[in-house]
């Protein structure tokens, strides 16, 4: 394509409106010059044409010897006892864990308070390994269970990414138990494809591969998932990818710019900015995801519970939602938040219980709006007629049309919880044994950043907060196409 | 054979401002394979007594009088059957059921069809799926792809091509809609169908065809159908006994031809006049004039007797018996004997 046909193509696109046409013409002809020079003049649209045509090929390549694979006999049951014995080595890392790190970390802490909210912590997070562990085994032996294999597994990452962002590469006494995470997902994916059916398998595929087709057609839901992934992968690869430990202090460089030995400078008491930045970003992280995740689901629960019993029932929640909805969220926020620092110090997973306090009404109400006038739809009454329980008209028929809202909804709370974490550490609210953006955000604050000019401080966290809101905004958006069938451009 | 029978039912709504008597003993018979259309103005109860055959009265309403007879003691064990006359319940009557029995007959025995354009379809299943859904709360142990093939099927029978069945509500007309509507009504095989205003919201000729293919199924399946409506040309089409009610009373019941040609009741007639005649001779319309009552506090004796233009003074102070005229009866004191 020469120059002067891109002009043309670009031209016949859009119909300009007569006084802006000059400038339209001329911003055509900029775009089109570059598109030349840096996108086929360079050959990388060839490129990126090739890869592509080639990445299908490779991927129906997979897809034939997958479906060659599974259909032998012995290999499966090869694959069924690789099944068996990644669910043993799983088994035995979590016992392992347990004995050796969990129990001593427990009865050692059982005098002080802070190191106990954390061995608490690794408890609830052992047993839920554990649960999932123990399902498997379950979803194995019971047919009708198998099909909730891909969603354990979903919730297998979680867990495993919860890990990475508790810090479990950095510390030694969670190898154990992050094997087992490690061990327990291979067995579920083996598990899946040694024991549920060929055809069911073929089936999910297909289902996942158009739900990520709509996803990936979206540009924002992409431009989202890059920034997230590229965010947690920093936050867990953490502190251990610097030259520095994040409270490390180089005296001799403080309040030092930029250098090539501090890529994001230092502050006050020499602290690497970068490495502290990457430790912070696992806490927020999490804080957000947590304290989003269960506001949402609890008001949700709610919600819809007050929404479908109605009565007397829906009075009371809905009156107690007002109350706390009445008071002025930051100052609550306070009062909570200082409750903890009379007994010692706060946790970051008292932060969340507080946001999931101060703000469940919101999405509580939201909910109950939406379910309430679903409830009197016609589809729900045509499901009763023909015989469905209240169960079941619940889960299959109002939690699905909630379910958009609700996802919405748990992305702008996480986004909102991360802001709100921020905010309070800013305001001294916040972990004092954990980094985060607020807390750093603090410290510069602290040190007058702003009035002697030490950018390095500021921008960092702060740009890092508007990334991480950001990204949780379009992925919100791309999600909402792939629940929300009427949304989907076709 | 009666299959279902409604006898003196009572619905009342205890809402704030005062108790909305609905339906007022109101009884019908529905015999295998006939076709009642019910037919008043809006407000009067119909659906109101449908959903009390369903027993899917919400709150505030309650059913306080009558009974609902039907024979589902199939789907209930001999313990079941035991425990309900050893209380001295009459097991026939649904009213006496336990709820999670009563959801044993929905949708297997009685089934209703709603009226569908806009919301009787959830947007977010495959309309397939959702008539599938029918038979796996039915059948909960049947071949999910033997359960398939009978959805793909139902789907031909109605009318709507196997290959939307896996389309989402909002991909489909309206016409279609109603048919799937059927569909997810007639897959398990019911006896007794209620439809409350299948057609009202779609066009003429949509109407004219889905209202010929109900027909047809009515035939082929032998269904015992009860077809809402307030338009008396789709009553016409369908069925073949007509009951008219008004303030939540049935005042007129009969085979159509009787009920129309030669109505009896002030009332009904008053309600075909109200309506235009495509094929016969051009007429006057005419509006009943004045308002339905207000069934909080509905008029004493006969309840049209405020708009009847025939009315009597014994028709404010007595209400008026059914009595029995050719294969139906009337309730009105100009056909009763001892009218002053
Ligand atoms: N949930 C409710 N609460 C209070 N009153 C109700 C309720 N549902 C219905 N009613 C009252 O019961 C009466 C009968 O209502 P119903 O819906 O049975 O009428 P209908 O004959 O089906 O009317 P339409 O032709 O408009 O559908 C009406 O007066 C209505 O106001
Ligand atoms: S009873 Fe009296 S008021 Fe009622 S319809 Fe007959 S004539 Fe009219
Ligand atoms: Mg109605």
């Amino acid at each position: 394509m020469t120059y002067t046909d891109i002009t043309k193509k670009h031209e016949k696109k859009k119909r300009f409106s007569k006084p802006r046409e000059k400038v339209n013409l001329f911003i055509t002809k900029i775009r089109a010059t570059l598109l030349l020079i840096f996108w086929e003049k360079t050959g990388l649209k060839k490129a990126i044409n090739w890869l592509k045509i080639w990445f299908k090929k490779v991927l129906d390549k997979i897809y034939q010897l997958y479906l060659y694979l599974f259909k032998i006999n012995s290999f499966v049951f090869v694959l069924r006892i690789l099944t068996v014995l990644f669910w043993l080595a799983a088994v035995s890392m979590l016992l392992l864990d347990t004995i050796t790190v969990a129990l001593p970390i427990y009865t050692d802490s059982l005098g002080t308070d802070e190191v106990l909210i954390k061995a608490l912590l690794w408890v609830i997070f052992d047993l839920l390994a554990a649960a999932t562990v123990l399902y498997v085994i379950v979803a194995i032996f019971v047919e009708e269970e198998r099909s909730r294999l891909p969603t354990i597994a979903i919730v297998q990452i979680f867990l495993i990414l919860a890990g990475l962002l508790l810090g479990l590469p950095n510390s030694e006494d969670s190898v154990y138990v992050g094997f087992a995470l490690l061990f327990n997902f291979i067995t579920i994916v083996f598990a899946y494809f040694s024991f549920v059916a060929l055809d069911d398998q073929v089936k999910s595929l297909t289902q996942f591969r158009k739900s990520s087709k709509v996803f990936f057609r979206n540009r924002m839901g992409k431009i989202g998932l890059v920034i997230l992934v590229v965010l947690v992968t920093l936050a867990a690869l953490g502190p251990s990818i610097t030259r520095y430990e994040a409270d490390d202090m180089d005296l001799a460089n403080i309040h030092e710019g930029p250098s090539d030995i501090h890529i994001l400078g230092t502050d006050k008491f020499g602290h690497d900015t970068w490495t502290v930045l990457l430790d912070s970003l696992g806490i927020s992280l999490l804080v957000g995801v947590v304290a989003g995740s269960l506001c949402v689901l609890l008001g949700t629960t709610i919600g819809v519970t007050s929404a479908y019993i109605g009565g007397w029932v829906d009075t009371i929640l809905m009156r107690f939602a007002d109350i706390v909805l009445v008071m002025p969220p930051l100052p609550l926020m306070f009062l909570l938040a200082s409750l903890p620092f009379l007994l010692g110090t706060i946790h970051w997973s008292m932060i969340a219980i507080i946001y999931v306090i101060v703000f469940w009404p919101v999405s509580a109400k939201l909910i109950r709006g939406q379910a309430l006038s679903l409830k009197q739809r016609t589809f729900i009454h045509s499901a009763k007629a023909s015989g469905a329980s209240n169960r079941y008209v619940i889960f299959s028929h109002l939690l699905p049309n909630v379910f958009p809202l609700m996802l919405t909804m748990i992305i702008t709370s996480m986004r909102q919880a991360i802001l709100y974490e921020a905010f309070l550490a800013y305001l001294g609210l916040g972990d004092p044994l954990n980094n985060s953006l607020g807390l750093m955000l603090q410290a510069a604050q602290n040190q007058f950043a702003l009035a002697s000019g030490y950018w390095w401080l500021i921008f960092p966290p702060a740009i890092a907060i508007a990334l991480t809101t950001l990204s949780f905004a379009f992925i919100g958006m791309a999600f909402d196409e792939i629940v929300n069938p009427r949304l989907r451009k076709r | 054979m009666t299959l279902l029978e409604i006898k003196n039912l009572k619905t009342y709504y205890d809402t704030r401002a005062g108790v909305v008597k609905a339906v007022d003993d109101v009884s019908i018979k529905l015999q295998k394979g006939e076709v009642i259309g019910l037919a008043g103005e809006s407000g009067c109860g119909k659906t109101t007594t449908n959903l009390s055959a369903m027993r899917m009265i919400q709150n505030p309403g309650k059913i306080v009088g009558g009974e609902i007879l039907f024979d589902a003691t199939s789907l209930l064990n001999g313990q079941e059957i035991e425990e309900l006359e050893e209380l001295q319940l009459n097991p026939r009557n649904i009213l006496n059921l336990k709820e999670e029995q009563m959801r044993r007959i929905r949708g297997n025995q009685i089934s209703m069809i709603f009226q569908g354009a806009m919301n009787a379809l959830n947007p977010v299943h495959r309309v397939g799926n959702q008539v599938h859904e029918v038979l796996k709360i039915h059948e909960p142990d049947h071949d999910p792809a033997e359960g398939w093939e009978r959805v793909l099927d139902i789907f031909e029978t109605v009318g709507i091509d196997s290959s939307r069945a896996r389309d989402y509500p909002h991909q489909l007309s309206g016409g279609m809609k109603q048919r799937a509507l059927i569909a997810m009504a007639l897959i398990s095989h019911p006896e007794v169908v209620i439809a409350d205003e299948p057609v009202t919201a779609l066009d003429v000729i949509v109407q004219a065809q889905v209202l010929k293919a109900t027909k047809e199924l009515q035939k082929t399946f032998n269904l015992s159908m009860i077809m809402i409506t307030h338009d008396l040309s789709v009553i016409s089409e369908i069925c073949e006994t007509l009951a008219i009610m008004y303030a939540g009373k049935i005042v007129e019941y009969g085979p159509l031809r009787n009920v129309f040609k030669e109505s009896l009741h002030p009332y009904t007639k008053a309600l075909i006049n109200a309506f235009p005649s495509i094929i016969g001779p051009k007429k006057e319309l005419e509006d009943i004039g004045g308002a339905p009552p207000d069934l909080r506090n509905p008029p004493t004796g006969c309840r049209f007797h405020p708009r009847c233009p025939k009315v009597m003074p014994i028709c404010s102070k007595k209400v008026p018996i059914n009595t029995p005229v050719k294969d139906g009866y009337v309730a009105c004191h100009l056909y009763q004997e001892d009218r002053k």
